[in-house]
């Protein structure tokens, strides 16, 4: 009797849990889709589902290392830091394989100082994140202009393509990418010193920097990280489109990845949530697109869904924070 | 009269008993003191009184009539104000706004918040401690986020009278303000009596019980030990009744000549905001006060030479040598460790596991980049048994504990650092008589082995009984050298009192 109750109260808890929500909803949306539409929710199906989600995954992990730091963090340059990851990928590889590593470290060397410079007008400069990293993405669509010069990009290496669809066990390149680069967030945030830091620094700030934070300091290097994260992701999304098809590719990345942060369970706040929320967020949001757009529901309309999806959450966040209190 | 009984009240938080079948009544017009160790259920029987929490068993009435369930805010319609020690203030509104939250009034013709009257009530309210602070229509338009944390305290207990309530509870309402407030204090709750109004008071401070109080309620483990007349106890037997069988708190740091001991640090013409000219210096396992009266400048020097502000000063050596304290990492790497007593603000990480909060400054100070949970595990568990912290799991969120042992939490993270100089900033505000104690010991015990303390602390009887020599601070300077025989109260207020006579005969 004791037990089912303290069971039943685990059951209660989890569902104020987002993740569990998160998680919940996913096999919901599975269940439904696959009676609306038998083979929704068949293995290749989700396979397909997940490798979009990756890069959404991927691009989030850095907007939520940013939102963890606190500070009202938010990063809203992340998709054209997408796009010029795979532009500035494309130029650098032209197509060999043989310069493949040189054009990733040309991505992550451009991308990170970009996303420094966010984290300078952000911290030393005081200015609103928002406001910050929305001019970076005026910033770098001129820079984007200024490389291809309104020419086409070549495309990405056959080495490139093959690492991300190319298939282990019926798995895609890309997920194997993904899983590890959890793995390492998820290592990153409870083992390391790095992760202890940020924490703190997201949940106060003052007191961080009495424990001993250099606190503007990890926040500059937060947007250089995100910035980075963002370009591989990029240049990764390259060798899954195979071409450059027009320089809006990584527009769309930016309002999801932050919604796959929230409705991962990261509060906006700071200081709390966890990278497999995230990635859970970051299906979740794949899932329904593919559900909705199963069930005929335009383009148009699936974008209100989505922003009214965002709304719910973060209300819905709000009033949690205010039962805790 | 009874206004308020509980009868055979409990409450758990999942394994944590908070009371257990505690009985407690309140009559009308008396101040009840409610008196027991940090975490013994004081706070939770008190937001049982106001609704906040609903008891698990048990029954509550007030003014004879039975309640179940009752909310928050039936509970204030029923007259019950609580004044908390974590200010429920809002810091973006002004000092006058706060205290007119939901109660302004209005003017006839239009309904709107008549902002005239509204100013006069809220000064009226505040006017108790017109003694101490700068009261007028200015100052009340001030945001209360611009307010040093005694004067939000105030703020604080003028929002509850201003509530006009017919019992009102003060949560250690008093533990952030100096002498002069908590006499004005007194006067509030003198007249609440007159009144007739009912007042439960949680409180650290026994000269207080003796001093106002009618009645003491002590508890200890969530239960009632026992609800006396004040008049009929010590201090001492009140002490014995919460602590148990424990030793007292009377211990006084033995005289020691520190005159052929090695100065390990000295500072001289330390300036900066509120800090004029301090030089000082410190030896070798010598615990070294700040004190006299409150705000003149003590926390401002311990936040400078932690990095935290900034500061000029012709040397600052650290064993003989110039050391660079102008951040707070480079202080660290010196060995210095800076303990504040505001944790909600200055020390702990909320909603972040023990375990963070206590690792976080030594993996930085020893430069750790990654770390085993199971290995620092090993570290952290002997330190808080030896400082005595009570929890459930190191990865409960630190705001699930007491507040007296979140600030363990915060003291066990700066001890792990090993520090050389310790600066203690009222570090043991709101903890418990039989924790500060462990603490006096563990400070004294490091301190044979080397550290060196540098303390501010507004308990004045605290800094005395346990400091090796008092610096008494006024408007930013040292105006006193308290040592041996002079370590007594009454040189202290002579020291910080006299200087401020001196100062106006100057002016």
């Amino acid at each position: 009797m004791k037990n089912s109750s303290l069971t039943l109260r685990k059951v209660r808890l989890g569902f104020r849990n987002p993740t569990v929500i998160a998680l919940f909803l996913c096999f919901l949306i599975l269940l439904i889709g696959n009676l609306v539409s038998p083979g929704f929710a068949s293995f290749g199906l989700i396979v397909n589902i997940l490798v979009v989600a990756s890069f959404v995954g991927l691009v989030s992990g850095g907007q939520f290392l940013i939102i963890l730091g606190g500070g009202n963090g938010l990063d809203l340059s992340v998709g054209r830091f997408v796009t010029l990851g795979a532009i500035i990928g494309g130029v650098v590889s032209q197509k060999q394989d043989s310069k493949l590593i040189l054009a990733l470290l040309a991505v992550m060397v451009a991308t990170f100082l970009l996303g420094l410079v966010n984290g300078v007008g952000v911290t030393h400069f005081r200015i609103p994140p928002l406001v910050m990293t929305m001019s970076m993405s005026i910033v770098i669509i001129a820079i984007i202009r200024f490389i291809t010069g309104g020419i086409g990009v070549p495309g990405a290496s056959k080495l490139l393509q093959k690492i991300i669809t190319g298939k282990v066990l019926g798995i895609p390149g890309i997920l194997y990418i993904w899983i590890l680069f959890a793995v390492f967030l998820h290592y990153l945030m409870n083992n390391t010193t790095f992760g202890v830091k940020l924490m703190a620094m997201g949940t106060n700030d003052y007191a961080a920097r009495l424990a001993g934070v250099k606190v503007k300091r990890l926040r500059t290097l937060l947007y250089g990280f995100s910035g980075m994260i963002a370009g591989i992701t990029g240049f990764l999304y390259l060798g899954y489109l195979s071409s450059v098809y027009n320089i809006s590719l990584g527009d769309k990345f930016t309002l999801i990845s932050v919604i796959a942060v929230v409705v991962g369970g990261t509060s906006l706040g700071g200081g709390k949530g966890t990278y497999i929320g995230v990635a859970i967020g970051a299906f979740l949001l794949q899932l329904m697109e593919s559900f909705l757009v199963t069930i005929r529901i335009d383009q148009s309309m699936r974008q209100v869904l989505f922003g009214t999806i965002l709304l719910v959450i973060i209300f819905m966040y709000g009033r949690e924070q205010k039962m805790q209190n | 009269m009874v206004v308020c009984k509980a009868t055979g009240v409990s409450k758990r938080y999942g394994e944590v008993v908070a009371l257990d079948n505690m009985n407690f009544s309140l009559q009308e017009s008396e101040i009840h003191y409610l008196v027991g160790v940090n975490g013994c259920g004081k706070s939770t029987l008190c937001k049982i009184i106001a609704g906040v929490v609903a008891p698990d068993a048990g029954e509550l009435e007030i003014e004879g009539v039975p309640v179940s369930l009752m909310s928050p805010n039936e509970a204030k319609r029923r007259g019950i104000a609580v004044v908390y020690q974590e200010l429920s203030l809002i810091p973006q509104l002004s000092i006058e706004e706060n205290i007119m939250l939901g109660i302004e009034p209005r003017e006839k013709s239009l309904g709107l918040v008549d902002r005239k009257a509204s100013t006069e009530t809220a000064l009226h309210y505040l006017g108790y401690f017109k003694n101490v602070l700068p009261l007028d229509e200015e100052y009340v338009k001030q945001t209360v986020a611009d307010l040093p944390i005694d004067e939000q305290q105030i703020v604080e207990i003028a929002k509850a009278l201003a509530r006009k309530p017919k019992i009102i509870i003060f949560d250690e309402a008093t533990a952030s303000l100096h002498k002069q407030q908590v006499d004005a204090f007194f006067s509030i709750l003198r007249e609440l009596k007159s009144v007739g109004v009912s007042t439960i008071v949680i409180s650290h401070k026994m000269e207080e019980i003796t001093e106002i109080g009618d009645r003491v309620t002590i508890m200890r483990s969530g239960k009632l030990v026992n609800t006396v007349a004040v008049k009929d106890v010590t201090g001492d037997q009140v002490i014995h009744m919460m602590v148990g069988d424990k030793e007292l708190l009377e211990r006084k740091r033995a005289h020691m000549d520190f005159k052929d001991v090695e100065t390990v640090f000295q500072v001289n013409g330390l300036t900066g905001k509120r800090i004029r000219d301090v030089s000082f210096h410190l030896k070798k396992g010598e615990i070294l006060g700040l004190g006299g009266l409150q705000g003149q400048g003590q926390t401002e020097v311990l936040l400078a030479l932690f990095g935290s502000i900034p500061f000029e000063a012709q040397s600052v050596e650290l064993g003989g040598k110039p050391v660079d304290l102008s951040t707070t990492v480079k202080a660290m790497d010196h060995s210095l460790a800076y303990i504040s007593g505001d944790r909600k603000k200055a020390g702990v990480f909320s909603e972040r596991p023990i375990f963070e909060n206590i690792i976080i400054s030594s993996l930085i100070k020893f430069n750790r980049k990654v770390f085993s949970r199971k290995r620092m595990n090993e570290e952290i568990l002997p330190l808080l048994s030896q400082i005595r912290t009570t929890f459930g799991k190191l990865s409960d969120p630190a705001n699930s504990l007491s507040g007296g042992n979140q600030q363990k939490i915060v003291i066990g993270r700066w001890l792990m650092t090993k520090p050389a100089i310790l600066l203690l900033d009222d570090s043991m505000k709101g903890i418990d008589v039989g924790a500060t104690k462990e603490f006096y010991d563990i400070m004294h015990t490091l301190c044979d082995a080397g550290m060196s303390v540098i303390w501010h602390s507004s308990e004045d009887l605290e800094l005395l009984n346990n400091t090796d020599r008092v610096l008494v601070f006024d408007s930013g300077q040292i105006v006193d050298e308290l040592v041996g025989e002079r370590l007594n109260e009454v040189e202290l207020y002579r020291a910080a009192l006299d200087s401020r006579k001196k100062h106006i005969a100057v002016e």
